[in-house]
């Protein structure tokens, strides 16, 4: 069984942050990073969220290591495909069918910058936040327990389902199964079977643990009817002053945005 | 040097044609949006609107139970790890993508396991966009407006009997996915042009309907895998109409 978790001990002052302040904080990068197109503004949201997660000292390695390739090709796309859609402005540079306009350019690069900052934000959250804190920061934003339960259980069940894909592919591949040789009929053909051979295993897996699973949690007297008791955690100061910056900053780039700064008008 | 419209001379022609029915389609899913969020709220506050025999609203609760909630949490985590790790092709990154190992995993859940199945379609959505960094406002809403309540209209639906061994199993399929491919394909885009995350002209209806030729072309995957599917929830007695107690029931 595979045992992987996000949340990464380091005992810093923003791991001991209130759940709230963590959620809060999440929500206004996310509104941030929406809020501008122009690439300048986007890198400047960026940085913001990469400052989070240096001050918690989580291992940016892992951060981009399960994030990076993703964001650098979400970049290379957003940079070739976003000027073939907004051909307004004046052109940079043309070579054969693709002209690359200044609008198109700064609002590809600055939704791979959008982008990234959502992930290292996200993935920032999750490596400073214990499970016990997301279900108690969960429930006091009014989530009831069963989802906020579940959410903690889903979390957990991924990785673990990460495992059964790739146990159920090793399976396949021991029976000389392999989808990613032969023509290109051959594995179109391959990919189809890849379907019933690999869907089906884990879904049978998975199922079979959900009654397990639920046994478990019967077992151990869990009742979702009624929540149940637990902790109450206290705003300290250090959560006051870190919620008063982060509302000091988002009232400030949102009053750029509103003034018209960083937003460019998409021409088609 | 080639132009766009030498290498593909029908290229003005579709956009032209398609740009036509802009305005009015963009205007419908407006609405429509507005419409479907008022009616999963109405759900989610344990009333529903019945058809027949006689119109009214119908208050209903269904109690959640560890099997339940352990199936939220798996349908949950098999549509996050889908949206991230596989079935995905992005277009455009965060704007146009063929994802129909996600498309029917946001089908099928509620499909099979009622409730949990609905609740974990809207959630999934909202839990990968987080982690993978896709997330934005309109993304928070329209969850509910489409995933759960298009959710409860395919449990409502093709749920009764999602068997595809009888003709009513396929009829229903047919008239349900229609539907739901239809505003889940365009509903999206119309939200997105309102948050200025993509442009209206050309792009509005290019991601709708790159979307909508994907929903409709793999329609094909549902019936066999869902077939299955049914079968293995079956088997392990976690078919909504299975799960003890029943989860869903009306207050006469």
């Amino acid at each position: 069984m595979s045992v992987y978790r996000l949340y990464v001990d380091k005992g810093t002052f923003i791991h001991r942050l209130h759940p709230i302040v963590k959620i809060v904080w999440l929500f206004t990068i996310v509104v941030l990073a929406w809020t501008f197109n122009r690439w300048e503004y986007a890198f400047v949201i960026f940085l913001w969220a990469l400052l989070y997660a240096i001050l918690s000292r989580v291992p940016l390695k892992k951060i981009f290591g399960t994030a990076f390739l993703f964001v650098i090709w979400t970049a290379i796309l957003s940079i070739i495909l976003w000027p073939a859609f907004l051909r307004g402005g004046n052109v940079v540079f043309e070579w054969n069918v693709f002209r690359f306009t200044d609008i198109g350019l700064s609002v590809g690069i600055a939704y791979g910058f959008r982008i990234g900052a959502c992930m290292v934000a996200a993935l920032g959250w999750l490596m400073t936040t214990s499970q016990r804190e997301l279900i108690e920061g969960l429930a006091d934003v009014r989530v009831p327990y069963q989802f906020s339960f579940g959410i903690m259980l889903a979390l957990r069940y991924a990785p673990l389902l990460l495992g059964e894909i790739g146990r159920v592919r090793e399976a396949q591949k021991s029976r000389a199964f392999n989808w990613n040789r032969g023509s290109v009929k051959r594995r179109i053909q391959a990919f189809a079977e890849n379907t019933r051979v690999l869907v089906v295993p884990v879904f049978n897996r998975m199922l079979s643990s959900v009654n397990q699973i639920a046994l478990c949690l019967d077992s151990k007297g869990c009742d979702f009817s009624k929540p149940p008791k637990r902790r109450k955690l206290r705003f300290n100061r250090f959560d006051k002053g870190f919620l008063a910056v982060t509302f000091c900053v988002t009232a400030f780039f949102l009053a750029l945005r509103i003034m018209g700064y960083g937003w460019i008008t998409m021409l088609a | 040097m080639v132009s766009w419209e030498e290498l593909f001379p029908w290229l003005p022609w579709l956009y032209e044609s398609m740009e036509t029915v802009r305005d009015p389609m963009f205007y419908l899913h407006t609405v429509a949006c507005f419409i479907l969020l008022a009616l999963a709220v109405v759900l989610i506050a344990g009333r529903e609107i019945q058809i027949f025999p006689k119109p009214k609203v119908v208050r209903f609760h269904y109690k959640w139970t560890a099997r339940m909630v352990a199936l939220y949490a798996l349908g949950t985590a098999i549509g996050t790890v889908i949206y991230g790790f596989g079935g995905m092709f992005w277009i455009m990154p965060g704007i146009m993508s063929v994802a129909f190992f996600t498309w029917y995993m946001l089908w099928v859940l509620p499909v099979l396991f009622g409730w949990p199945g609905i609740w974990a379609a809207a959630t999934m959505e909202i839990l990968a966009a987080v982690i993978f960094g896709w997330v934005n406002v309109p993304l928070l809403y329209l969850a509910f407006a489409y995933d759960f309540f298009l959710g409860w209209w395919a449990w409502k639906t093709v749920g009764r009997d999602p068997s595809f061994r009888t003709v009513k199993s396929w009829l229903l399929f047919l008239g349900s996915y229609s539907v739901y491919a239809f505003f889940q394909s365009f509903g999206w885009g119309a939200q997105y042009v309102w948050w200025g995350i993509i442009p209206l002209p050309v792009m509005f209806m290019t991601r709708s309907a790159f979307n909508i030729i994907w929903y409709y072309f793999f329609i094909w995957i549902y019936p066999p895998l869902t077939a299955v599917l049914y079968t293995l929830a079956t088997r392990y007695r976690l078919f909504w109409k299975q799960i003890e107690p029943q989860p869903y029931t009306r207050v006469v």
